[in-house]
């Protein structure tokens, strides 16, 4: 056989595509993807309330029991406990808008993608509200007289914590919110999917 | 550049030349998991493309060699992935395969299956039409290199060819 003719075999295919979209495997995909997202939404929320609940209980408790009129560490403490039930209100309204969600591709596909956006904000709102944390914290051991060595490592602690965040936020979230979108346009541009389907 | 024009340029892109996308998906992946998993990712670096885009080549130039480079790696990515023996999951295909045209087409991927993954790319763009100067800019290699490669695997797939058909 001829190049030529090898040629001519393989622009076949550029009037007949190879291939073509399996419609309830894309719908199971797509719930798939949905639920992941959910999963990982809850545990955020979960591990972010818990964290302040107790964070701030603690440091309030510590310094009632002490007495102590340290005013920063008793605002942080404070601030974390608002935090913490602002965000339990965060995740009610959110399980309700889920409930809402119609069942048809686009339906579960936009629910993802609003998740996903709760989850991106969340994410970088908790980097500012870190960097506050942290100054509040390191306010509050500085004015304890710690050794600078317990300051240099507090520090080095928040520091580590904020870059963390910022990769996860970076490369986890924002990544995660792009793959969505992407096979969003993909769904409708692409492949002429009729989404009202359920 | 504004979300509503790149959702444009991406419905007309993918529109006119998701032929070529499949190509490259075919070539680079064997399983139907794969060609979805490989896919999904080429659209994905399409659409974050959009903005880097010039004009200074022609479109399926640039999808061309986005959808190589992400075929290329993919293959080093998947052999890493069966050399740490993990299980694929178990998902059912979204591409559902269409009727081949022309049955000598599934022998020609087949051969270029065997081809490394760089050869795999020359040998997708010269049945496209692409220019040696074309390839050798994409895939960043010297045309001389290019003509070199090309004799070479033309060579083994006429061969072949004599062969088996």
């Amino acid at each position: 056989m001829e190049f030529e003719e090898m040629k001519k075999i393989w622009d076949t295919q550029n009037n007949q595509p190879l291939y073509a979209i399996d419609e309830d495997a894309l719908h199971k995909r797509v719930k798939a993807k949905k639920n992941s997202t959910k999963r990982v939404t809850s545990k955020t929320e979960i591990a972010l309330i818990a964290a302040n609940l107790l964070a701030g209980s603690l440091i309030g408790v510590s310094h009632y029991m002490k007495g102590s009129t340290n005013l920063v560490a008793i605002a942080m403490g404070l601030m974390m406990l608002i935090t913490g039930v602002y965000l339990m209100f965060l995740r009610y309204r959110r399980i309700q808008r889920d409930q809402q969600v119609d069942t048809s591709v686009l339906g579960d596909l936009d629910n993802a993608l609003e998740n996903i956006n709760y989850r991106v904000n969340l994410s970088r709102s908790m980097i500012w509200y870190a960097l506050l944390v942290a100054c509040f914290t390191i306010y509050s051991v500085i004015d304890s007289e710690k050794s600078i060595v317990f300051i240099l490592l507090v520090s080095v602690f928040f520091v580590i914590g904020i870059f963390m965040s910022r990769w996860e936020y970076k490369h986890c979230h924002l990544s995660k919110r792009e793959q969505l979108l992407a096979l969003k346009q993909k769904l409708i541009n692409d492949l002429d999917f009729d989404y009202s389907k359920d | 550049m504004i979300e509503s024009e790149r959702n444009k340029i991406f419905d007309q892109w993918l529109a006119r030349h998701k032929g070529l996308l499949f190509k490259v998906v075919r070539a680079y992946a064997f399983t139907p998991q794969d060609r979805e998993d490989l896919f999904q990712e080429v659209v994905l670096q399409v659409w974050k493309s959009i903005p880097k885009f010039r004009e200074e080549s022609a479109v399926s130039t640039w999808l061309y060699r986005i959808a190589l480079n992400v075929g290329i790696k993919w293959t080093t990515k998947t052999q890493r992935y069966q050399e740490m023996n993990q299980p694929m999951p178990e998902i059912s295909p979204i591409l559902k395969e269409m009727e081949i045209p022309d049955q000598r087409l599934i022998w020609l991927y087949e051969q270029i299956a065997q081809l490394n993954a760089i050869d795999r790319s020359l040998t997708l763009l010269l049945l496209d039409g692409f220019s040696y100067k074309e390839m050798a800019k994409m895939l960043g290699i010297t045309e001389s290199n290019v003509g070199v490669k090309i004799n070479r695997f033309k060579k083994e797939l006429m061969k072949r060819t004599d062969k088996q058909l």
